[in-house]
């Protein structure tokens, strides 16, 4: 973003920001952390960890039920359930979430991360080079969903996965209007709202297998004591599905980028994998994947000592929250020592990602099977242009690496447990 | 009566919780809170000071403590 106004330009989707993530972020936190942006029909950005936190905490003034973005146009065939209801019913939501989602749920399922782990590493290690976004990345948060946590047949990933990424992850066209732009992403989320209903119908007909899916269909209470209709069901699974893909495939990328541009870190993470949490939560800091995600204020208001109006929309901007130089210290550089006392990745308060102990495993395992697998990893192509931005997350487009040629190992797939 | 609330998909039993207030919270077998998942508990009006700042304390932001019904 060259000389911009930060005041009055400002804008999430400008198409050099994510090659200047690093220098914008710094100007911005340290110049004007919060600022008003006309893009999509007018939105205001906050910057700062300190604001970010109290915004995201006060769910009684800043709302999360007129859209996660701005333009969610009320659409009512495909919106994004806990993340665009408020308590006390959104609580409700997240129990049913954390039964399947916690930490010891999820660790129950690493024999099965595991397995897809090595069978997508055994599809590339023989060649000594691959795109490692289209052949890791992008694909095992997706084969997670499908097979670990739904059990639906892995055949149906491209269709699903490529309706999900016209919803959540392709960045604004060269000259597509603001409005064409918020059809075509809620177009992407009907087409995976039409999946997942068919997949419930079905699942309804049958005997309960005691996963999540059957857990969404069992239901929660409306605030008022009424079940909660159908729709808000599949609202719910839409948004267990679509919150894990292209963010999970951002950090997986990035793992992958700090491996193969950090090879004094990797040698010591290879011979002591005491270091290995804390560089993952380093890494999810320095390659935090969602970009912003919006609040509605409900009443006329001030976040960091600027007036904010009754429904405006407020963008918090947790990747560059990471950044935060009030907070830590060398803010652009990973250090996988650093000390972070609680990670801004996964948003905060009562919307923080119910996903986070997915993808923190998921980047665990990923990092012990490429260390112990994939040796030499170096970058093969420039370090730049790979990411892009779309409002809410940042995408990581392409990202080749080289690396010494290995041997392929058999995989067994563990038959799930519910 | 002021009411608590852990987040099972947010609790890491890192322990902060039982570590400030041992009087409401507590570890599990595991070391996450024994609570976390199953929806509101009652906090006793004179434990509700110590509740707030094992709420604010806690790194995962899983607990949530309302006052009133």
């Amino acid at each position: 973003m060259k000389s911009v106004d930060y005041e009055t330009e400002f804008d999430l989707d400008a198409p050099d920001f994510p090659a200047k993530f690093d220098e914008v972020s710094q100007e911005v936190l340290t110049k004007c952390p919060i600022v008003q942006s006309p893009a999509l029909g007018g939105y205001k950005v906050v910057f700062r960890d300190e604001d970010i936190r109290a915004v995201a905490k006060d769910w009684q003034t800043f709302s999360n039920r007129f859209g996660y973005e701005p333009n969610r146009n009320g659409d009512d065939n495909a919106r994004l359930f806990p993340l665009e209801i408020d308590p006390p019913y959104q609580a409700r939501w997240r129990s049913v979430l954390g039964t399947h989602l916690g930490a010891r749920a999820v660790a129950t399922k690493e024999p099965s991360i595991r397995a897809h782990v090595n069978d997508l590493i055994n599809d590339f290690v023989g060649a000594g080079e691959c795109e490692f976004v289209e052949a890791y990345a992008s694909q095992l948060p997706g084969r997670m969903f499908f097979s670990t946590f739904l059990h639906v047949p892995l055949a149906d990933l491209a269709y699903v996965q490529k309706a999900t990424d016209e919803a959540v992850s392709l960045p604004i066209a060269a000259g597509e209007s603001t409005e064409e732009y918020a059809e075509r992403r809620q177009a992407g989320w009907n087409r995976v709202a039409e999946y997942l209903e068919e997949y419930m119908r079905k699942r309804e007909e049958e005997p309960p297998r005691g996963d999540i899916v059957d857990s969404i269909l069992q239901g929660v209470e409306l605030d008022d004591g009424e079940q909660a209709p159908w729709k808000h069901k599949l609202f719910v699974m839409l948004d267990v599905l679509a919150g894990g893909m292209t963010t999970t495939t951002f950090v997986l990328a990035g793992l992958a980028h700090f491996l193969a541009t950090h090879p004094e870190d990797r040698a010591r993470l290879a011979a002591d994998p005491s270091l290995h949490t804390n560089a993952i939560e380093e890494l999810l800091r320095y390659y935090a994947s969602i970009l912003a995600l919006g609040r509605t204020a409900m009443e006329d208001t001030e976040v960091g000592g600027c007036p904010v109006k009754k429904g405006e929309m407020l963008m918090l901007a947790y990747s560059v929250g990471c950044r935060d130089p009030q907070i830590y210290d060398r803010p652009n550089e990973i250090d996988i020592d650093r000390k972070i006392s609680s990670n801004l990745a996964f948003g905060w308060g009562s919307h923080r990602c119910p996903g986070n102990s997915i993808a923190r495993l998921q980047m665990r395992i990923t990092m012990e099977e490429l260390l112990r697998r994939v040796d030499g990893l170096e970058l093969a192509g420039a370090d730049s242009n790979q990411i892009s931005h779309s409002t809410v997350t940042r995408n990581w487009d392409t990202l080749p690496v080289k690396f010494t040629p290995g041997a392929v190992e058999s995989v067994e797939f563990v038959e799930e447990e519910v | 009566m002021a009411k608590y609330m852990v987040d099972e998909a947010l609790c890491q039993a890192h322990g902060r919780c039982y570590a400030i207030a041992r009087s409401v919270f507590g570890p599990d077998s595991d070391g996450y809170e024994k609570d976390a998942g199953k929806g509101w508990v009652d906090i006793p009006p004179e434990r509700l000071a110590e509740a707030r700042e094992a709420e604010n304390a806690c790194p995962e932001t899983a607990i949530r403590v309302i006052e009133g019904d």
